[in-house]
Parts: C-alpha cells; sequence; structure tokens
C-alpha cells in the first residue's frame, strides 16, 4: 500500500521510513508541501507534518481534501487543542501528536483507512484468538459469548488490538481514545484498563509496561 | 479626583472671596459709623450755634424737627458738662459746648443717636453679600465639576485602556490627546504595551519553538528504537529497548509538562465567572471510576459559589489536586471537596499529609514527594496549579487537614 509521507525532518522520516516498510508499507517520502502536491502517484494515504519549510502542513491537507478524499493523517509537533482542532476541520482523518513510535502510526493508520474505506479493508471482524472484534457493530465475542462494554472499553480494545503486541503510551492512547491531549494525569485509562482486564480474563492480557503505557497481548 | 478636584476649586473660591471681603468688612464699618458720627457732629454744632446765639425758639424748632425726623435726641445741658464723644451699648454720646465768639463757655449740646440702624444696616449688606458668596461657590462648584470632568476625560480613557490590557487585550492602546501630562502617559502607556505584546508573543513563538525543536529528536530516536526492538529476537535486548523507550517516553512527557508550565505563564488570562460546584461534579465523573477502582469516595460540599477562572483553568488545577489526593488516599478512603463564600475550594484528601517543610517546597518546579507521589510524577503538577490560580488573581496554599490528610486551599476571586 502506498504511503505519501511529507515530513521535513530527515532523521523521523528515514526512522519512519524504515518502520513503515516493515510493516508492508511503501513509504515515497517527500520533504515539501509543493511537492506533495505536485505528487500525482496515487497514494492510499498520507501523513503531513505541519511545520513544513515552504508552507503550512494545514495548507497543504487542505489542497488535498480539495483534490479528492484520500485519508490524511496530520502528525505534529504542536499539541494545542487549536492546531488538532483546525487540523481535523480542515479535513484531515486524524491527528497524532510527536514523538510517536511505529506501531502507533501503524494503528493510526489502518483505523483511519478502516474507517474510510470499510469496504476495501480487512474484514470488519478481527479475531484474535479466543477474542472476536465486530468493530462495525461495536461487539466483542469471547469465546462466542458477547462481552458487555461500555463505548470507551470498546474504543480501548479495539484501538490495542490495532496492533496486538505493540506499547502504546499513555498520551497516545488518550489521543486516540478519548480525543483529549492534555498534559495531566491518566488515571481514567488505568481504570479502564482494569475493567477490561477482568472482563478479558486470561484470553487476553493488558500488559503495563512500566514508564511507558500499555500492550495488549493475546493468547 | 473628580470630587477632589471640584473641593480645591471650591475652596480657591472661597478663599478669594474672604480675601476681597475681609479688608473692606473693617473699611464700611469704619466708613458707616464715620458717617452716622459726621451727621451727629453737624447737626449738634448747629444747635451749639444756636444755643451761643441765645435763638432758642430756632433751637427747640431745630430740636423738634431733629427729634421728629430721625431716631436721635438732643438735650441741652449746662456749661459744666465737658465736651466728648462716646459709643457705648445704646449708640453715640456726642457732647459739644456752646461758645460764643468771645470764648464763653454758656452750655452744652448732648446729642444721642442709637447705633441700631448702623447695626441693621451692617446686617443687610453682608447677609446680602454673603448670599452672593454662597452663590458663587454654587457656580464655582458646578464649574469646577465641568472643568474636572473635562480634564480627567484623558485619564479616564487612559483607565479603560488600561482595563483592556487587564482583561488580556494586548491590542488596546490609549488615544494620544488632551493635556501634555497625560498626553506623555497615554504615550508610555502605549509603548509599555507594545513591549509587553512583543515579549509575550516571543514567547508564545519560544514555546512553539521549544515544542517543535524537542519533539522532532525524540520522534526520531523514539522510531529508531521501534526499529530496533522489531529488528531483534533476543529478550534481553528488547527489554533494554524497551527500558529506552521508556527513557524516551518520560522525557516526552517532562517536555510536555514543561510547555504546559510555559503555557501556562504565557497565557494572558480571561477570566470569566465559573460556577465551582459544576466544575467539580464534572471532574467527579471523570475521575468517579478511578476512584471506585479503590472505594474511595469523593465528596463535595458546600456553598454553590461563583468564582472568576480562566476556562479549562479549575478544571487542570482539580485534575491536578485530585490526581494527588487519589495517589495518597488509602483504599477505602475520602476525598472531600469543600467550598466557602467568598472564594474558597478545599480539597481534603484522607492520606498521611505533608511536613511542614515540605508543605513549604511542594510547589517549586520538579519537586516531588518522598512518599507516594514521588515516584512517577513530573514534579511539575502543582507547579502548574499554582500558575494557573495566580494567573486567575488567585492563591494556592497547603495546610495539615484536621484528620491528619492534606488540605490544598484554593482562593479564587468571587465573581
Amino acid at each position: 500500500m502506498r504511503v505519501l509521507l511529507v515530513e521535513d525532518d530527515e532523521p523521523i522520516a528515514e526512522s519512519l521510513t524504515r518502520g513503515l516498510s516493515r510493516y508492508g508499507f511503501e513509504v515515497r517520502w517527500v520533504r515539501t508541501g509543493a511537492e506533495a502536491l505536485a505528487d500525482d502517484d496515487e497514494a492510499a494515504i498520507v501523513l503531513v507534518d505541519l511545520g513544513l519549510p515552504d508552507m503550512d502542513g494545514l495548507d497543504v491537507c487542505r489542497e488535498l481534501r480539495a483534490r479528492g478524499d484520500v485519508p490524511i493523517i496530520v502528525i505534529s509537533a504542536r499539541s494545542d487543542e487549536v492546531d488538532r482542532v483546525v487540523g481535523l476541520e480542515i479535513g484531515a482523518d486524524d491527528y497524532v501528536t510527536k514523538p510517536f513510535g511505529v506501531r502507533e502510526v501503524v494503528a493510526r493508520m489502518r483505523a483511519v483507512l478502516r474507517r474510510v474505506q470499510p469496504s476495501v479493508k480487512e474484514p470488519a471482524q478481527q479475531e484474535h484468538g479466543r477474542v472476536r472484534i465486530d468493530r462495525r457493530g461495536r461487539r466483542v465475542h469471547l469465546d462466542g459469548a458477547e462481552l458487555e462494554l461500555t463505548p470507551k472499553e470498546f474504543d480501548l480494545l479495539s484501538f490495542l488490538a490495532e496492533e496486538p503486541g505493540a506499547v502504546f503510551t499513555r498520551e497516545q492512547i488518550m489521543e486516540a481514545v478519548w480525543d483529549e491531549n492534555w498534559f495531566g494525569p491518566t488515571k481514567t485509562l488505568d481504570v479502564h484498563v482494569g475493567v477490561l482486564r477482568r472482563k478479558l480474563g486470561d484470553a487476553a492480557s493488558l500488559e503495563t509496561v512500566r514508564g511507558v503505557g500499555f500492550r495488549l497481548v493475546l493468547t | 479626583m473628580i470630587r477632589q478636584l471640584v473641593w480645591s476649586y471650591v475652596l480657591l473660591v472661597a478663599v478669594a472671596i474672604a480675601a476681597f471681603t475681609v479688608p473692606v468688612a473693617f473699611t464700611l464699618n469704619n466708613q458707616l459709623y464715620g458717617d452716622a458720627e459726621n451727621t451727629a457732629r453737624r447737626e449738634a454744632d448747629t444747635a451749639a450755634l444756636l444755643l451761643a446765639s441765645g435763638d432758642t425758639r430756632s433751637l427747640s424748632a431745630l430740636v423738634d424737627a431733629y427729634e421728629r425726623q430721625t431716631l436721635g435726641k438732643i438735650d441741652v445741658l449746662g456749661p459744666e458738662v465737658p465736651p466728648g464723644k462716646d459709643w457705648d451699648s445704646e449708640g453715640l454720646k456726642l457732647t459739644v459746648q456752646a461758645a460764643r465768639p468771645d470764648g464763653t463757655v454758656v452750655g452744652a449740646i448732648r446729642l444721642s443717636y442709637p447705633d441700631d440702624p448702623i447695626i441693621d444696616r451692617l446686617w443687610y449688606i453682608w447677609g446680602f453679600r454673603a448670599a452672593l458668596a454662597v452663590g458663587v461657590l454654587v457656580v464655582a462648584a458646578f464649574l469646577g465639576l465641568w472643568l474636572a470632568r473635562r480634564v480627567t476625560r484623558p485619564l479616564r480613557e487612559l483607565n479603560a485602556m488600561a482595563g483592556r490590557l487587564r482583561d488580556g487585550d494586548l491590542t488596546a492602546r490609549a488615544e494620544e490627546t488632551g493635556p501634555p501630562e497625560t498626553r506623555t502617559l497615554a504615550r508610555t502607556l502605549n509603548t509599555a504595551t507594545e513591549t509587553i505584546g512583543t515579549l509575550v508573543g516571543s514567547q508564545r513563538a519560544f514555546i512553539g519553538d521549544a515544542s517543535h525543536q524537542l519533539r522532532t529528536p525524540l520522534t526520531a530516536l523514539r522510531l529508531s528504537l521501534d526499529n530496533v526492538a522489531d529488528g531483534v529476537d533476543d529478550p534481553h535486548v528488547r527489554e533494554d529497548v524497551e527500558m529506552a523507550t521508556a527513557e524516551v517516553v518520560r522525557m516526552s512527557r517532562l517536555v510536555n509538562g514543561l510547555l504546559a508550565l510555559a503555557r501556562a505563564e504565557a497565557n494572558v488570562a480571561h477570566p470569566e465567572p465559573v460556577q465551582v460546584l459544576d466544575v467539580v461534579a464534572e471532574r467527579f465523573t471523570a475521575w468517579r471510576a478511578a476512584a471506585d477502582e479503590r472505594s474511595i469516595s469523593l465528596v463535595s460540599e458546600g456553598f454553590d459559589i461563583r468564582v472568576l477562572a480562566t476556562p479549562g483553568h479549575l478544571e487542570q488545577v482539580l485534575d491536578n489536586v485530585l490526581s494527588n489526593a487519589l495517589e495518597v488516599s488509602p483504599d477505602g478512603g475520602t476525598i472531600l471537596v469543600r467550598t466557602t463564600r467568598p472564594g474558597l475550594l478545599e480539597i481534603i484528601d484522607s492520606g498521611p499529609g505533608l511536613p511542614d517543610a515540605d508543605r513549604a517546597r511542594a510547589f517549586d518546579r520538579f519537586w516531588r514527594g518522598q512518599g507516594l507521589t514521588g515516584k512517577g510524577g513530573s514534579g511539575l503538577g502543582l507547579a502548574i496549579v499554582k500558575q494557573l490560580v495566580t494567573d486567575d488573581g488567585g492563591s494556592v496554599g497547603l495546610a495539615a487537614a484536621p484528620g491528619g490528610g492534606l488540605c490544598v486551599r484554593i482562593r479564587l476571586s468571587p465573581a
């Protein structure tokens, strides 16, 4: 799958390119907004950094959105609420703040792709051993029996299940699931993780990675 | 200011009136009494001449006419009475000797004239003057009020501008009009605002730059570590990489915290009235799940006070304080949020509390408690609380709660 990466920082772009390739994405990297707009190969998804040398990343988003409905994920060092809102208003499909890990980006890309093109992508139902996640119906089955989950618990599980085994930081989970990005306590997260652990039993384990965040390990 | 100006106008006018009137008063009194005396002397001299010439008929006609026409009285006395003049309580008593052309004194004339008419006249004149003075003072007061309003108008405009500045409107400029003094003040104020605007602008720019500059290498580092972790199978190496990742994440959190603090500092507050119990209830909802997990009860009590706070500030403050409170409270404990008029908000936990020395330092940046919250925290939570509360014109302090826990006291201006 082709990914257009618009990022002016070389180390980030290189590492991200390498990381994404490992997950089967074919990355075309451009440094400037002009190059991004000039790129006429059909990309399946576009990652746009907001701080570009020649123009504002938001303008790139707006222009791309005007041309078509390619999924756009903004990657930015600016985590202000205003920037997020503007980015999403302008037509970006998601907003990921730096710093992020490879798997977090992959998870967000998959989620966006699924949301944007539900028919084309992977089946909406995901089987992970004993756990079956039905994203369209927002239902989770454990050993065939439906699990009672609150909306947030479902969002959390389905987000972590995008990349089983990957570590997600608390901040990234808060950003993706609660749609909030604030410096401060992330205790709500611990509670939901606690509840999910109880409900999933030994079918899957939500491991705490000390100092970082959580990962879902399916058995 | 206007009142002071008006008072000083009135006072000045009053002093001027007094300065013009008092000397005149003495002259006027002297003149009135002098006139009366001169008239009396003329009459008395005439009577004395008549007495000396022995024309008693004319004399008595004169006396009759005098006593009929005026309030005075003329007595004819013997030659032994000495001449003299005397003002006493009844009025003027003037004695003139009647002497023949050869010098023999044949008698004396005493003319008595009461001073009541003079006193009446004086009262009349002074009453009129006093009324006039009061009238002038009233006019002066109104004129002064008008003038004072005119003079202070530029100051009031400056005040309005300073008010907008206080509310965070850095584009506020004062019009440079009026007298030179206020013009200079307006110019100075405008320059100061300009400077503040530049400083705030550069601080904001710095925050933006710093956030970008610090986050970019952290992202690259994080991505590289992910790539390393994905590329190795050795569990020990993976563990090492995970530890390195944890450090990167920790550093990112620190950067986020610092930026949140810097943003709070650069933020020019626009406090608005906030219903405190609503915010408390909202934050309780967010924290209820975390509290239930450890059977800690969240309780709020007190008046539904309204305070001035920038939107979002009180929420962040409560989040940081409640997070600490939850951390230190034992399972099954209670966290109490108490509101007291006019603008006091107390958050009391049931933890072990803090020693005096720590209470003093707890608001320092990067200070971390020895006890329960120390290990995982960034040391910035309370520093941010202090910054946000101070921004909204409030104050925050720590006290020992009666039950042994810690009491965070937040005072905000009542709305």
